[in-house]
């Protein structure tokens, strides 16, 4: 039996030379846009450069943060509510400032209220907002948040009650009540105010990634801030220890501004430009070195119009602090440079 | 005259050339004019449209019309190779009895009718809907179900990648359609298949063997013996995008790209975002720490 040999069959990988002609074919139609030596002619040149110094087309990587208004919005008056959950505390421990105190209660309460409407607004559907509470994360900031706003809202609803109470009907175990709400209230207070800076620090977008260390201590900051501004303009211009706290905080946003200014990184621009930058350096302005200087001021001329000018100055600066960082946020997910570690774009 | 037609003989030519009779002086007139389809035709270059390897095409045409559709031999994916499904997608968009129009048989009707293709999405979604939000079973004797039987779907072994898919992502990942427990699984890496020692079906069945199935090592090594072919066929600019010395401890696929990675937007050093949350944490505590101080001091003061 004979064996018929089998016909060579031209080999169908490329060969180096159609590969090096392919390649010629491609770099004459990027520089020119046709192609004169083959017979073929490439069509769409030239064509969208894809290079590493733009990356894939120049799409961003990182997809923008889907944010409404609700969530800074809760960044502002959660953290106002959790510091005036430890101001009434406090100061129902040391004074016998009972308004101060009611005042206090009430604004954590409305607070804690408000920011739970918020957060379900933003959720979407209200009953997600219990499908958060199904487990406890300890790796997730967001979760470690809900069940904090829920304990929060619930105690300091609480306590602003039993305080109602208290004024009509003075019994001990409606004291009891009240200081222990407030206390609960007051220690997931202080969480209230500062978590905000680590759920935005915990996500993949550089600028709130990378300042991650900074972002809680500047939202406490902030909601003490603000928090006391809130307490002064319900009338409490009176108050000596509002007025330190208020300095303390300014100075401390005083800080924050200076850091921020002064450490011109690249992961930090959306800071300092655009929309985001001025929203963030008009929040600093108004929350830091404008009230600074008015409560200053006050403590020599004892003016007290000069408390409530920081105090509103306050208020707008920190609610503006607030929209800017996100807004930062939304302009570093924009930025796909940063994470391709390339070369910054020559304007 | 004459002399012209003894010219065209091809005998004649032979003798002029000396021949052995197959070369081009047996070649009639038409055979020498003869240029294949894609030649004064426009390139443009595309990727398959079938499964998710993206194999490189390349798009002849001409005057508006499509000529052709042929292998990208600088795809450094396939090499120039397709697929017999890739290979046949110029009929894919010019055979004649391609349906261009929703086809629907109202109930007892004998006739097709035509639909946009709008309102027959509007009635699948409608349909669909309906019966998941009538039939669906959450619980049943205790037990959490999750399930609806009143969606099903008639196929058989002619079914493409395609309708394959659908169903895969449809009935398992959007439908909830695992009987026993509710969950869904978008890919079991085939483990029915394993337990008989065979490889997962995609890449058992994948012709440019650009879905590979093995020991991760030995994937790796066999990477780089292609990274070392590609720079032998004078690719330089060849690399593996594999990252592992990062927080994200490599992400469960490695890719062979032509230059730098960025280009495909993969970060040199893909990292998770929750590497500070320690830190995060950490600051949060002082803050509130010295938040409480703060207001202890502020209040301390304060006449009694």
């Amino acid at each position: 039996m004979s064996r018929v040999p089998l016909p060579q069959m031209p080999s169908r990988l490329p060969d180096l030379e159609s590969e090096r002609r392919l390649l010629e074919i491609r770099r004459e139609a990027e520089e020119t846009g046709a192609v004169k030596a083959a017979g073929t002619v490439l069509t769409g040149a030239p064509f969208p450069k894809m290079t590493p110094a733009t990356g894939y087309y120049g799409i961003p990587l990182l997809k923008q943060p889907q944010w409404k208004k609700e969530v800074p919005l809760y960044f502002f008056v959660g953290g106002a509510a959790g510091a005036s959950a430890v101001v009434a505390s406090v100061a129902d421990l040391l004074t016998t400032n009972e308004r101060l105190v009611t005042n206090a209660r009430w604004l954590a309460a409305t607070g804690g209220m408000l920011s739970a409407a918020f957060l379900t607004k933003d959720l979407g559907v209200p009953s997600r907002f219990l499908h958060m509470l199904r487990v406890f994360k300890l790796q997730s900031p967001m979760n470690v948040g809900a069940w904090t706003l829920t304990v929060f809202s619930t105690f300091s609803a609480a306590a602003a009650f039993a305080n109602q109470i208290r004024q009509e009907l003075d019994a001990t175990p409606i004291h009891v009540i009240e200081n222990l709400s407030g206390m609960a209230a007051a220690a997931t207070g202080l969480a209230m105010a500062s978590y905000t800076g680590v759920l935005i620090g915990a996500t993949a977008v550089p600028v709130w990634n990378r300042n991650i260390g900074t972002l809680p201590p500047h939202f406490a900051a902030s909601g003490m801030n603000s928090s006391v501004s809130l307490l002064e303009l319900l009338g409490h211009t009176d108050s000596r220890a509002l007025n330190i706290l208020g300095l303390a905080s300014s100075a401390y946003e005083c800080l924050e501004g200076a850091k921020l200014e002064s450490a011109r990184t690249r992961v930090n621009e959306p800071l300092r430009r655009g929309a985001s930058g001025l929203m963030v350096r008009i929040g600093g302005l108004l929350s830091g070195p404008l009230p600074l200087a008015f409560r200053l001021a006050y403590a020599l001329t004892g003016k007290r119009n000069l408390r409530r000018m920081a105090a509103s100055s306050s208020l707008a600066g920190s609610l503006l602090t607030r929209l800017g960082w996100i807004q930062a946020g939304r302009a570093s997910a924009n930025d796909h440079r940063l994470p391709l570690e390339l070369p910054e774009q020559v304007a | 005259m004459l002399r012209e037609l003894l010219l065209s003989w091809p005998v004649i030519k032979q003798i002029q050339t000396g021949g052995d009779g197959t070369g081009p002086e047996a070649m009639s007139q038409r055979t020498l004019t003869l240029r294949p389809r894609t030649a004064e035709t426009r390139v443009a270059r595309s990727i398959c449209p079938y499964c998710g390897v993206g194999c490189g095409q390349l798009i002849f045409h001409k005057d508006n019309k499509l000529i052709s559709i042929e292998g990208d031999p600088e795809s450094p994916i396939s090499r120039g190779r397709l697929c017999p499904k890739g290979a046949d997608s110029y009929e894919l968009l010019t055979h004649p009895q391609r349906e261009l129009k929703v086809k629907y048989r109202r109930p007892f009707a004998s006739d097709w009718e035509d639909l946009e293709l709008e309102t027959a999405m509007d009635m699948i979604a409608e349909r669909v809907w309906e019966s998941r939000a009538t039939t669906f079973v959450e619980q049943k004797d205790g037990q959490t179900l999750m399930q609806t039987k009143a969606i099903g779907h008639l196929g058989g072994a002619t079914l493409d990648n395609e309708e394959n898919y659908l169903i895969k992502k449809l009935f398992t990942g959007g439908l909830e359609k695992n009987e026993r427990d509710g969950r869904a699984f978008k890919c079991t890496f085939c483990s029915d298949r394993q337990q008989a020692g065979l490889i997962p079906a995609c890449a058992k069945a994948c012709p440019t063997e650009s879905i590979k199935f093995g020991d991760l090592q030995e994937l790796r090594s066999e990477a780089q013996a292609r990274i070392k072919e590609l720079n032998a066929q004078g690719i330089q600019d060849a690399v593996i995008y594999d990252p592992l010395d990062t927080s994200v401890k490599g992400i469960h696929a490695f890719f062979l790209v032509r230059g730098d990675p960025a280009m495909y937007n993969l970060p040199p050093r893909p990292e998770v975002p929750t590497r500070y949350l320690k830190k995060g944490w950490t600051s949060a505590a002082l803050a509130a720490g010295a938040m409480l101080g703060a207001t202890l001091l502020a209040f301390l003061g304060e006449k009694r």
